[in-house]
């Protein structure tokens, strides 16, 4: 086990920033922490750095613990490598320097192979003499990498690291650095507030709601198989149906859906319906009518006026139905129902 | 943040506390003193008549050099940030500039002049063109930040010009120009030489002579604990203000200028005659007594009173910006109640006058440490204690520039706390450091009374040189020292002091003299 948290809780004034949270990652694991702000990611990232330590429950990194009620050890003897959300290079030093700069006990050249090798890497082998404050946002996020790997460490902490990047470059930095991290078989923990980035990046999605992990897995599963409503709604646009359970399927007014998870014959409860699940077939008789379309050149979302509610469904851009079109909703797929706490 | 990360590197937290006990010897024996002789003595030496009268006017100086100061650095800032008169640039600069002459150089400067001026009206006169700066610079900046947008709605609304400013301007800048205010009357009752040299009878003056002339010195010990305990009312009331100032909008805004159309001239002639009060006359009269008294300057004499001037403020200066290093690292970069205790020690210290911490110092020396008097270690101690809080302030702005991420990443590389000071935040604010260090230097240059009281014997400065000349009044023997003293501390210090601050932080700038 490369990281082990067990029962963390963190405080402050009074505030429960986690409650009682547990995850162990393993050796090359790439584990994507998501929430929204104020869930308490970052205050996880620095427990497991070393910046704050829990007032509970026990940290380890490699077997060796790190933080529990007797014991403390400090960010800089952990070996766990941060790359912060502003990258947080050093202004005064040169991208060599800043990458050279956690390395320890190695010889000149020593020193020289290892930074040049990173930077090689992170694919900024000729910046190395540039300072530090004339590089782009990209730039300065791979020099970030290069250093936090330099010292070989444990573990890799990733805060947000591409928040600050427009949407296009944050794509691609996301990609390279995940590319740079398989390649050094990097233990990973990324914190982030972006549904997208955790899904597309991390082999495990842990989904931090209120101090405590709501959902672990993996991407695939969290977001076709969420716990609750709630996670469902976070992970993306969901439109949700009341239904109940008649003869194995769900009996909604979308019509009878293939249940996903099990369920008890007649109990009423919610299912949440993703908009790319929904097919929406032009029909002049069909009892619904598109009542608003925004485009976004790949796809579009079409709001759509059933006999019931109002629902959002994602159709491919060029044949979106236009506003005014009578159609048909069908829901593609199985779902997820969740049955209402027994009253 | 939690403990035990907030823990600042043992050795810095020595020095940091070393650095506030130093500073706190003066007002810390003060008391000792004042007490030791018996609560009674200080209750019968507060009432005689003599300290009432003093307390009067002491505060009746405060109160009309504030007002005027008010009224002089607000109506400049106006001109200077918001209308359209011609060569408001060069006023803006002339407004300011007086910063750059010590009070007691300026009085010397009037008395060269005209040299039966004494008294109150001297005192008012002098320390208003001295510290209508202050108020000056409170206020354009709080001008800067003001969005005229609301004044252009005001008028839209039917308001007139004088009732949007009544209504919506000065509203907005009442704040920075007490403020500004307050300054000056805690310029003014920690004044030593200007009110010395125009006899004029303050609290400052009293304590000197008392010193000087009685056996008793309680009585010189009391007056001067008063004084702290009305100097820290100021700066409570001060602070107080600095806390309700309204926090502005500094990029976004836009502000438009206001046509003076026809009242240019006389407002040109009156901004010259408030140039030529700060800064001609002074000026004039230095040139002038240098030149006259050139052919007889003993340029040894002057030669020897430079070096030590440039002897004591560079230890002085330079011991006090180390320490004030030190301490800054541990108030901005590690908040724990024993920094914040650190913080406000050094604050109690910035209400003790110059002469204040130099009387407690003679009388410390005497009784507990006699080894020490009229040694340079005791002028640096004063010296300390003087200056610590201006070091603290002129430091603390640098160090605050390094986020304090590069200080985790630089843990997360594992370098311990110490190691990181010394290769991320100390190299980043390093520039900044080095400007706040000769800063300090150039205001020991300029420092009187703790030089004055505490130097060793035989050692004269510029600064003691041109009191005692003046004092005897040969106006000619004391231009060089004057002069000097305006060139190497006086401009060099306002200069960097603009460059440092960019007119910003105003509050810091009070210099003790």
């Amino acid at each position: 086990m490369k990281l082990a948290l067990s029962n963390i809780s963190k405080s402050f004034s009074k505030h429960r920033v986690l409650n009682d949270l547990s995850l162990e990652v393993t050796e090359g694991e790439f584990v994507a922490v998501l929430g929204s702000s104020g869930s308490g990611k970052t205050t996880l990232l620095r427990l497991i750095a070393g910046f704050d330590d829990p007032d509970s429950g026990e940290i380890s990194i490699s077997g060796k613990l790190v933080a529990s009620k007797n014991v403390f050890v400090g960010a800089e003897s952990r070996k766990v490598g941060y790359v912060p959300q502003d990258a947080a290079l050093f202004p005064h030093l040169s991208v060599f320097e800043n990458v050279a700069f956690g390395l320890k006990g190695l010889s000149k050249a020593a020193r020289v192979d290892r930074v040049r090798e990173l930077l090689k890497l992170v694919s900024m082998e000729s910046f190395e003499s540039q300072s530090a404050t004339e590089l782009s946002g990209g730039q300065k996020h791979r020099v970030a990498l290069a250093r936090a790997l330099a010292p070989a460490p444990e573990l890799i902490l990733l805060d947000e690291p591409f928040a600050a990047l427009d949407a296009e470059l944050r794509a691609r930095i996301r990609e390279e650095i995940k590319l740079v991290l398989d390649k050094v078989s990097s233990t990973t923990i990324l914190v982030t507030h972006d549904q997208e980035e955790a899904l597309s990046i991390a082999d495990r999605v842990a989904l931090l709601r209120d101090g405590n992990f709501a959902q672990v897995g993996n991407p695939r599963e969290i977001y076709s198989a969420p716990v609750d409503l709630g996670v469902a709604t976070f992970l993306g646009d969901s439109v949700i149906v009341d239904g109940v359970i008649e003869s194995g399927k769900v009996s909604t007014s979308l019509g009878q859906l293939t249940l996903l998870n099990s369920a008890k014959e007649a109990s009423r409860g919610k299912v949440a319906i993703r908009p790319e699940n929904f097919y929406l077939q032009p029909d002049l008789n069909g009892d619904s009518i598109v009542v608003g379309r925004q485009f976004f050149g790949h796809d579009a979302v079409v709001e759509v006026k059933t006999p019931k509610q109002l629902i959002r469904a994602r159709s491919s851009g060029p044949f979106a139905p236009e506003v005014g079109m009578k159609v048909t909703v069908w829901v593609r797929g199985a779902v997820n129902f969740y049955p209402e706490a027994q009253a | 943040m939690n403990d035990k990360q907030a823990r600042p590197p043992l050795a810095i937290w020595l020095v940091a506390a070393l650095a506030v006990l130093l500073a706190l010897i003066p007002f810390g024996y003060l008391l000792v003193r004042v007490f030791g002789a018996g609560f009674e003595s200080f209750l019968e030496i507060l009432e005689e008549t003599r300290t009432l009268e003093l307390m009067t006017s002491s505060l009746l100086l405060a109160l009309a050099v504030s007002v005027s100061a008010i009224l002089i650095g607000t109506f400049q800032a106006w001109i200077a940030v918001r209308s359209n008169l011609p060569g408001r640039k060069v006023f803006a600069v002339l407004a300011a500039l007086p910063l750059a002459i010590p009070s007691y150089v300026a009085a010397y400067s009037w008395l060269a002049v005209f040299p039966y001026l004494s008294g109150f009206f001297a005192a008012w006169l002098i320390l208003t063109m001295g510290t209508a700066p202050l108020v000056y610079l409170s206020v354009s900046a709080a001008l800067a930040r003001f969005d005229s947008a609301t004044e252009e709605v005001a008028s839209s609304l039917g308001a007139g010009k004088f009732a949007v400013l009544r209504k919506v301007t000065w509203p907005n800048i009442k704040g920075a120009a007490y403020s500004g205010g307050l300054l000056s009357a805690l310029y003014v009752l920690s004044d030593f030489g200007a009110v010395s040299i125009v006899r004029y009878d303050t609290f400052t003056r009293a304590i000197y002579n008392a010193y000087r002339a009685s056996f008793d010195r309680n009585l010189a010990a009391t007056l001067a604990l008063i004084l702290v305990a009305v100097t820290v009312l100021v700066l409570v009331i001060e602070s107080k203000s600095q806390r309700d100032k309204p926090i502005g909008t500094v990029i976004a805004n836009r502000l438009n200028r206001i046509d003076l159309q026809n009242y240019k001239t006389p407002l040109v002639a009156l901004l010259a005659g408030i140039a030529s009060v700060g800064l001609v006359v002074p000026m004039a009269s230095l040139i002038r007594w240098s030149i006259i008294g050139l052919p007889e300057t003993d340029w040894a004499q002057v030669l020897d009173a430079l070096f030590s001037s440039f002897y004591l403020s560079i230890s002085g200066g330079l011991l006090t910006a180390m320490l004030g290093v030190a301490l800054a690292i541990v108030v901005v970069r590690f908040r724990t109640p024993f920094s914040k205790l650190l913080e406000r020690s050094v604050w109690l210290t910035h209400a003790t006058p110059g002469i204040v911490v130099a009387l407690s110092l003679v009388f410390f020396s005497n009784q507990v440490a006699p080894w020490i008097y009229q040694s340079l270690f005791l002028v640096l101690i004063a010296y300390v204690a003087l200056f610590l809080p201006n070091a603290l302030s002129a430091i603390s702005t640098p160090l605050r520039q390094s986020p304090i991420s590069l200080d985790e990443v630089s843990a997360s590389l594992g370098l311990t706390k110490f190691q990181t000071l010394r290769r991320v935040v100390l190299p980043i604010a390093g520039p900044g450091i080095f400007a706040a260090t000769t800063l300090v230097i150039l205001t020991v240059l300029k420092e009187l009374p703790a030089t004055l009281l505490l130097r060793p014997t035989g050692v004269e400065t510029l600064a003691t040189r041109l009191w005692t000349e003046t004092g005897v009044a040969s106006f000619s023997t004391a231009a060089p020292y004057a002069l000097l003293l305006v060139l190497l501390a006086g401009i060099p210090a306002w200069l960097l002091n603009r460059a440092i601050r960019k007119d910003l932080e105003p509050i810091n700038d009070l210099e003790r003299v």
